[in-house]
């Protein structure tokens, strides 16, 4: 009778603490299997299809190969990735799920890693989705009587597609943890990703010295080398890509993750 | 004794005049700087409105190159134009995502009133970011003017200016039919974004492929057809068809079926 009165102890030391690839696929799953994630990669889905289609109607037949369709795919879904990275992380304060996050798993840095982790495998499965759609859009191409040339530079696949896809998945994050808001960050990354651009690019016309300086402090300007030419960029536009890439992505990202570890969820 | 109005308890409204207009648009305007979201969104506008022709007043005085208030004013009211959209987003769909609509619906039952508030509160916001373009490129002018009035211009094109306003007007209309449509702040921002800066370069892509799609596309890309308008240039019965036919389909459809939606959802 007396051990059933007795207060109950729970020992729990000898738990294991939740392992990382747990906490990864935990996140993983909030990306896209929320009502908002999942409508949203539907959607960007959708759109690249529709885009391919119409490309493939309307394109000059000797402009249907794999290498033409590759870009459209990875330009459309590059751009829209980081606002599914957003969700993913400005989610835990909206739909006040960071209350139970963090709860399951207080040590916080493990969490952020876990959301880098599941950022980069999304942006992987995206560029494996880009590669697939291209490869249909190529096909249907083909159909339609381009000549299907399926070789791709090199530069192009890691420059113009997987770099700048992870560039964008690190955007999204910086942006989202700084300003903890779905709303008020996808405003921020298309402030960042259009507006900034065209106010450089307004400057620029006005200023010969200003477009000479742009480069170095305006990151979207930076990465075009990435994007166009021969996807090559040269010694110099590689420091312009680091030294615009430390002021827009670096810094952002360690104030956006030490605000992270620090926030209260209410 | 009979008569139910002298009865203790009963509350006679019937001589109690409606909510004057006015009001609902005071109260409209207030909910878009008086929020948290809606404040710091004005902040981000009048930062945008300061710091880029700013940057502008620099490099021209360090250049020693020739200015006009044209160029500031325009530069101004452009960058602004770009956020605006926004707040008339989330004037709209704050009613929903704050819950704050069981309050203006129990207040104004008569919803197509708070609609048209709304709106009024979204035109007169554009006016004021006009006035607010208009009084940097002034400030700005004048001190080019002090520095290097040799090289300095008080030139003010009035098409320029009704050419902003009428643009920004359309795209301020465009998000809030994009939001009564949707009810959601974040999904219609991302629209939003699309309709106004994706599908102009999808279907200038579009029309540099083909013959045929490049006859088209004039009929149904709304922002294309107001190109003209930006540069108050807007001639011919062809143009002026292109903008009707495509603001048809791009802008009054989705209002009336935005408004259509708005006045009949689920207040929850």
């Amino acid at each position: 009778m007396s051990a059933t009165t007795a207060p109950m102890s729970l020992d729990l030391s000898g738990t294991q603490r939740v392992p990382m690839s747990r906490l990864a696929k935990v996140e993983f799953r909030k990306s896209l299997d929320t009502r908002a994630g999942f409508w949203f990669t539907l959607t960007i889905l959708a759109l690249v299809a529709v885009v391919m289609v119409i490309y493939s109607f309307a394109a000059d037949d000797t402009m249907k190969d794999f290498a033409d369709y590759l870009p459209i795919a990875g330009g459309v879904l590059g751009y829209f990735v980081p606002i599914l990275i957003i969700m993913l992380v400005t989610s835990e304060a909206s739909q006040r799920n960071g209350l139970v996050t963090f709860t399951l798993e207080p040590q916080r840095s493990r969490v952020v890693i876990a959301k880098f982790l599941a950022g980069v495998g999304l942006a992987v499965c995206v560029m494996i989705a880009g590669f697939v759609l291209a490869a249909l859009g190529t096909l249907l191409g083909t159909a339609l009587g381009g000549t299907g040339e399926w070789s791709v530079d090199g530069n192009l696949v890691f420059n113009g597609f997987v770099l700048a896809n992870l560039i964008g998945v690190f955007i999204g994050f910086a942006i989202a943890m700084l300003i903890m808001n779905t709303a008020g960050a996808i405003v921020g990354y298309f402030a960042y990703s259009l507006i900034l651009p065209i106010a450089v690019g307004i400057l620029s016309a006005l200023s010969s010295g200003f477009e000479k300086v742009a480069p170095w402090i305006e990151f979207n300007t930076a990465q075009m080398p990435l994007f166009s030419g021969d996807y090559t960029p040269t010694g110099e536009e590689w420091a312009q890509i680091l030294v615009s890439g430390t002021i827009w992505l670096i810094l952002p990202l360690a104030l956006g993750i030490w605000r992270l570890l620090r926030i209260e969820f209410k | 004794m009979t008569d139910v109005l002298t009865q203790p308890g009963a509350l006679h409204l019937g001589d109690t005049p409606r909510v004057p207009f006015a009001r609902l648009v005071r109260v409209e305007l207030r909910k878009a700087y008086d929020t948290r979201a809606g404040f710091w969104l004005l902040v981000a506008i009048v930062g945008l409105l300061v710091v880029i022709p700013g940057i502008a007043v620099i490099v021209t005085l360090v250049n020693n190159d020739p200015i006009q208030l044209d160029d500031f004013v325009g530069i101004a009211s452009y960058m602004a134009s770009f956020l605006l959209p926004f707040l008339a987003i989330m004037l709209v769909t704050s009613e929903w995502s704050q819950r704050t609509a069981m309050v203006t619906f129990s207040l104004e039952p008569r919803r197509s009133r708070v609609v048209f508030a709304k709106m009024a509160a979204a035109v007169l916001l554009t006016v004021l970011n006009l006035i607010a373009g208009l009084g940097i490129g002034v400030l700005y002018t004048a001190i080019c003017e002090v520095v290097q009035p040799d090289q300095t211009g008080w030139h003010l094109d009035a098409g320029n200016v009704a050419g902003f306003f009428v643009t920004a007007l359309l795209a301020m209309l465009g998000g809030f039919a994009i939001a009564t449509l949707l009810l959601n702040t974040p999904a219609s921002i991302v629209l939003f974004v699309v309709y106004r800066f994706v599908l102009p370069g999808v279907f200038a892509a579009l029309s540099a492929l083909s013959d045929t799609l490049s006859k088209v596309i004039p009929w149904i890309d709304f922002q294309g057809a107001q190109g003209d308008i930006y540069e108050w240039t807007l001639s011919g019965a062809e143009a002026w068809a292109h903008l009707v036919v495509s603001g048809l389909l791009w802008l009054v459809l989705p209002l009336a079926l935005g408004v259509w939606r708005l006045v009949r959802a689920e207040v929850k």
